[in-house]
């Protein structure tokens, strides 16, 4: 017969062979089973072909539920629109079939469906659908529900929300945005009394709590931003380079330039300094590094410090400002010593 | 089964058809992906596209006959075509940057080896070339056969087989090595 005089290379090279090792079609199963019975003198170059096929088994981790349910949710908001084939335009085979679809949906998917359909049904209601926070010392990439790309600086959380049509975010820290054009959903950071509101483009906001000034950095596209604070109403737009300043005590709004390289290095890790005082130079190495400065003795002089440290350790920054400014300091987990 | 899909196609542009098909081929089309772009975003943004795609219709299901197969295969046109356009800048084509990225958390090796041969017979696995690799993977763990495969990747049946037996004969060169050494 065919396989009588297969090689142990032969069987494991044959399609229907290796489907009977691994269990792939009852057929092949079945086929191989009887045939080797029939054909005891094959056993012993099957065995070693067997074995050689099955010393190791292919076991991707399966993908995270909580990337599946978000992935869910964008789809999902995606097809809200009503860009596929209407329901009326459908014949009525297709309604009937249309209920075998839902049924089956039911049997696999009870655990999705449910959040989704209160999610449709009423589009007033608003949809909390992202949050992520960063400690000090860590930054990270978020894909937002809509397909919009943020990069997460350190110390900063965000909020993602969908509301009568509208898709916002609520930032403290800093953020840059590469918006999803979506022109009939606008899409607004709301970030302390400064908002900025984009259709498909990409900014930077930087909103700390405890800085004085809130900045606002357009890289492409268009931007519109309002800031509301006791009764001032100020809108401004912006456009590609340029940025603008939001002064917290005198709320006010000021179109400023800014480095972009400098503003923007941040995503790429690098650190920058352009003429930072001590104070600046402190909070942002805070921020960076998630560490706790302890300053003792007194400031001689004003700082200055220029420079852009990408992917350094504390350590080698620290070392290269000593060489413009004289103190001492000492690293001890967590807390950094700074004397002057 | 199968026959349940032939109405979801009839029902295709339906919400519930493509929700359907999402939930139950979406861990599927993630690792498959995933081995291919090396990047969650790209491939999360690579399976939203495909899915909307169906949605509006512009990928017809109504002539196929199982889906799997097909949603791989769209995936694979998709994230392939996007790394084109990302490596647009670079000198090197898209067949040439080509990678198919296991890693050693998805093997298991079921051999009675010692642990250092077993990381050993990993590595091998894992030093195949790309689309051995990628072949491999579709036989091993989707079970696909040699057409399905074809029809995936985009290639001959014969050169499936080639794939194939090349990887195979590779790993059991490895392999005989290591029975030797362990019943030595």
């Amino acid at each position: 017969m065919k396989y009588r005089d297969y090689s142990v290379d032969d069987l494991m090279n044959e399609e229907s062979f290796q489907s009977y090792v691994l269990k792939l079609k009852e057929e092949d199963v079945a086929f191989w089973k009887d045939y080797l019975n029939k054909e005891p003198s094959l056993n012993e170059n099957a065995k070693a072909a067997a074995d050689a096929i099955c010393a190791f088994s292919i076991r991707p981790e399966p993908v995270s539920e909580r990337i599946k349910t978000e992935d869910l949710k964008r789809l999902e908001y995606a097809m809200r629109d009503g860009k596929g084939m209407s329901s009326s335009s459908q014949l009525p085979i297709v309604k009937w079939a249309v209920g075998i679809a839902a049924s089956l949906l039911l049997a696999v998917g009870v655990v999705y469906l449910q959040p989704l359909v209160n999610g449709t049904s009423d589009q007033q209601v608003e949809q909390m659908l992202l949050e992520k926070s960063n400690p000090v010392g860590r930054k990270s990439v978020v894909t937002l529900p809509d397909g919009t790309k943020v990069n997460l600086n350190a110390a900063s959380s965000l909020r993602y929300s969908e509301k009568n049509g509208r898709r916002e975010v609520f930032l403290t820290g800093e953020a840059f945005f590469k918006v999803k054009r979506d022109t009939l959903r606008p899409f607004t950071v709301y970030s302390g009394d400064v908002s900025t509101t984009a259709l498909g483009t990409s900014f930077n906001v930087k909103a700390y709590e405890e800085d004085q000034f809130t900045k606002v950095y357009l890289v492409t596209g268009k931007v519109a931003i309002e800031s509301k604070k006791r009764g001032k109403n100020n809108t401004h737009i912006l456009l590609p380079g340029n940025g603008i300043v939001y002064d917290k005590q005198a709320s006010e709004l000021k179109e400023a330039e800014f480095d972009a390289d400098h503003l923007l290095g941040w995503k790429e890790g690098s650190l920058k300094f352009a003429s930072a005082d001590f104070a600046l130079v402190k909070k942002e190495l805070e921020r960076w590094y998630g560490v706790e400065i302890e300053v003792s003795g007194q400031l001689t002089e004003p700082w200055a410090i220029n420079g852009s440290f990408k992917n350094q350790t504390l350590n080698n920054v620290l070392q290269s400002i000593q060489y413009t400014t004289a103190f001492d300091y000492q690293i001890e987990g967590e807390t950094v010593k700074i004397k002057f | 089964m199968e026959h349940s899909f032939q109405k979801i196609w009839l029902s295709k542009g339906t919400k519930d058809a493509v929700l359907s098909l999402y939930d139950l081929y979406y861990s599927d089309l993630y690792a498959y992906g995933f081995r291919i772009s090396n990047d969650q975003d790209m491939t999360r943004d690579a399976i939203h596209d495909l899915f909307i795609r169906i949605w509006d219709g512009k990928v017809n299901l109504e002539s196929v006959v199982s889906p799997k197969p097909y949603l791989l295969k769209t995936l694979r046109y998709i994230l392939i075509d996007s790394q084109k356009k990302r490596s647009k800048t670079t000198s090197l084509s898209a067949a040439e940057v080509y990678e198919y990225v296991l890693s050693e958390e998805d093997i298991l090796i079921h051999a009675e080896f010692s642990e250092e041969n077993k990381v050993k017979l990993k590595q091998a696995i894992l030093n195949l070339p790309p689309k051995q690799k990628e072949v491999i993977y579709l036989r091993y763990f989707e079970g696909f056969d040699y057409s399905e495969i074809a029809e995936i990747t985009d290639a001959k049946n014969q050169s499936i087989r080639n794939l194939m037996s090349k990887a195979l004969s590779e790993l059991r060169k490895y392999f005989s090595i290591l029975v030797m050494l362990w019943v030595a």
